[in-house]
């Protein structure tokens, strides 16, 4: 007879990730890796083959979740660092990390989805290490109070200055966040980190257009297309404002009529942005 | 054929983690010639024979020959000197340290390169041949990681240094006499010695200079083997930086990154 397994599997229901002491709702994938920094050395007359640490020690963690309530990554775009973990359903800890900074993040949506919001977080300082005593405990004692909030379709409202519509077929927001940790002699820890200033931001957006008027490509650069944006969106059950995206001075890098005998009339627009 | 994994590299039997290394050997033939003849009469020595030998590499403080040769020479400046052997694929002669620079910048391992100088003809063949090193294991490299600063028997951790390098430089006068082809001796006639300084921090250069140390508030680098990460104790090469003079101050402002400045201080030894 077969040996059963005597451990189970850690399946998603057991599985919560959490930035500081705040649960992350909607989480669909995380991934937490690292590669060392191991590099081969090679010398004249190689006894034996060594190989030594170059370059900083840096560990990665990429983040896939549903926009089905509060989003608590854009506030992460900032200067500050932060410790995160993925904790077991009973209190225990899979997976923690310290010094935590957001380098990339997106929030894209399309037809007939559920909206989506990916990160990208470079850990500085530790991967695999209990956070803070305190938000360990805060973590370990905490009940999932997840509120959802669910988008729908047509609960989307695009403003780009004048033109306002409802009919946001897709949007696609990016935001890099660029970071520059400064070393110095004798630590393996960077002395502070820099947030590379200005942001890079892209919006690209498909709508569904009536009487749109697309923009010469000729007025650039003598008169270029600057716009101000706002995307809301809301749930779609009680109007509720899930997330509002408001951007000024948005720069208008490329512009797309389509029509097609299999739907509507529509325009993509992209936009970019550096705050 | 020689291949790389061959060359044994070593000073004073001494071995190196030598990256590269180069031997050049040259002497100082010139033409003759003489009116009423159109060709050349023949080559004919206007000087001595001379070469030099470089490498660059990674230092291991517990294995480490050129920093202690740098240190006795700048120690005793004023005294008489042997010359040391010097051994590339087989190929050695009687060298004196001609320059010798160490850089440790955030992050990497720490390297050096030295160049040897010699007036003696050198000798041998290119041939395969142990390597007399020690086979340390990787926790024997000087590092980045473990570089540390001290202000007497204080370590300073705070303030740090991004990068750092320090060069020295001794000049040789080799002394012929009548009838010998080589020197009778060779002469240190001076030496100085350089260092440069990453930091954040600016402080102005004054026309009489200063002692750098009082300006950086740190009088000693010591690096540390890798093993220093775990033991706290290891071995180490140290620098002292004591009445080293500022010389020049360098603010360099890039984008995407914070002002770095560059002190510069020197020494001479004679």
């Amino acid at each position: 007879m077969a040996n059963k397994a005597t451990q189970e599997a850690v399946q998603r229901d057991q599985q919560r990730f959490f930035i500081g002491t705040t649960e992350i709702p909607g989480v669909q994938s995380v991934r937490a890796e690292y590669t060392n920094n191991a590099s081969l050395v090679k010398y004249l007359g190689l006894a034996k083959y060594k190989h030594i640490p170059r370059g900083p020690q840096l560990a990665n963690i990429s983040l896939s979740s549903l926009l089905i309530s509060d989003d608590l990554l854009i506030g992460k775009t900032g200067e500050a660092g932060f410790n995160g973990s993925i904790v077991k359903k009973d209190g225990t800890q899979s997976v923690g990390f310290t010094s935590g900074y957001l380098t990339s993040y997106s929030s894209r949506y399309s037809y007939g989805s559920l909206p989506q919001i990916d990160a990208g977080i470079t850990v500085l300082d530790n991967l695999n290490q209990p956070q803070t005593i305190g938000e360990h405990q805060a973590i370990t004692g905490a009940a999932s109070n997840l509120i959802l909030k669910i988008p729908g379709p047509g609960c989307l409202t695009l403003n780009i200055d004048e033109f306002s519509t409802n009919r946001v077929v897709s949007y696609d927001i990016s935001i890099q966040c660029a970071r520059n940790p400064v070393y110095n002699l004798g630590s393996v820890y960077p002395a502070f980190v820099e947030l590379i200033t200005p942001l890079e931001i892209t919006c690209a957006f498909q709508v569904e257009i009536n009487d749109y008027q697309m923009k010469s490509f000729r007025r650039y650069p003598f008169n270029e297309n600057v716009q101000n944006l706002s995307l809301t969106v809301k749930t779609f059950d009680t109007d509720e404002q899930i997330i509002n995206y408001t951007f000024n001075d948005l720069f208008m890098i490329g512009e797309a009529y389509e029509t097609t005998v299999n739907g509507n009339a529509g325009v993509s627009v992209q936009y970019k942005a550096f705050f | 054929m020689l291949h790389y994994k061959n060359v044994k590299v070593g000073i004073n039997g001494t071995g190196l983690l030598a990256e590269s290394a180069q031997v050049d050997v040259s002497n100082n033939l010139i033409p003759i010639f003489s009116l009423g003849k159109k060709g050349l009469i023949t080559m004919t020595p206007n000087g001595e024979l001379g070469g030099t030998v470089t490498f660059n590499y990674l230092v291991e403080p517990g294995n480490e020959p050129v920093n202690g040769i740098c240190k006795y020479v700048r120690e005793n400046a004023q005294s008489s000197y042997d010359a040391y052997v010097v051994e590339v694929g087989g190929i050695s002669g009687s060298y004196f340290l001609e320059s010798y620079s160490v850089r440790a910048a955030a992050n990497d391992a720490v390297t050096a390169s030295a160049s040897f100088v010699t007036y003696y003809p050198v000798s041998g063949q290119l041939v395969a041949a142990p390597m007399n090193l020690n086979p340390r294991n990787n926790s024997g490299i000087a590092h980045a990681y473990t570089t540390t600063f001290f202000n007497g028997n204080t370590q300073i951790t705070t303030g740090k240094i991004a990068n750092f390098d320090c060069s020295f430089r001794a000049n040789w006068n080799p002394v012929y006499t009548l009838g010998r082809k080589e020197p009778t001796h060779v002469l240190l006639t001076s030496a100085e010695e350089r260092y440069n300084i990453e930091r954040e921090f600016f402080k102005n250069v004054t026309i009489s200079g200063e002692a750098l140390s009082s300006n950086i508030n740190i009088d000693k680098i010591k690096i540390f083997e890798l093993s220093y990460l775990v033991n706290n104790t290891g071995n180490f090469i140290d620098f002292n930086i004591d009445n080293h003079f500022l010389r020049n101050v360098n603010v360099d402002a890039v984008l995407d990154d914070i002002v770095r400045v560059s002190f510069s201080a020197e020494k001479i030894y004679n």
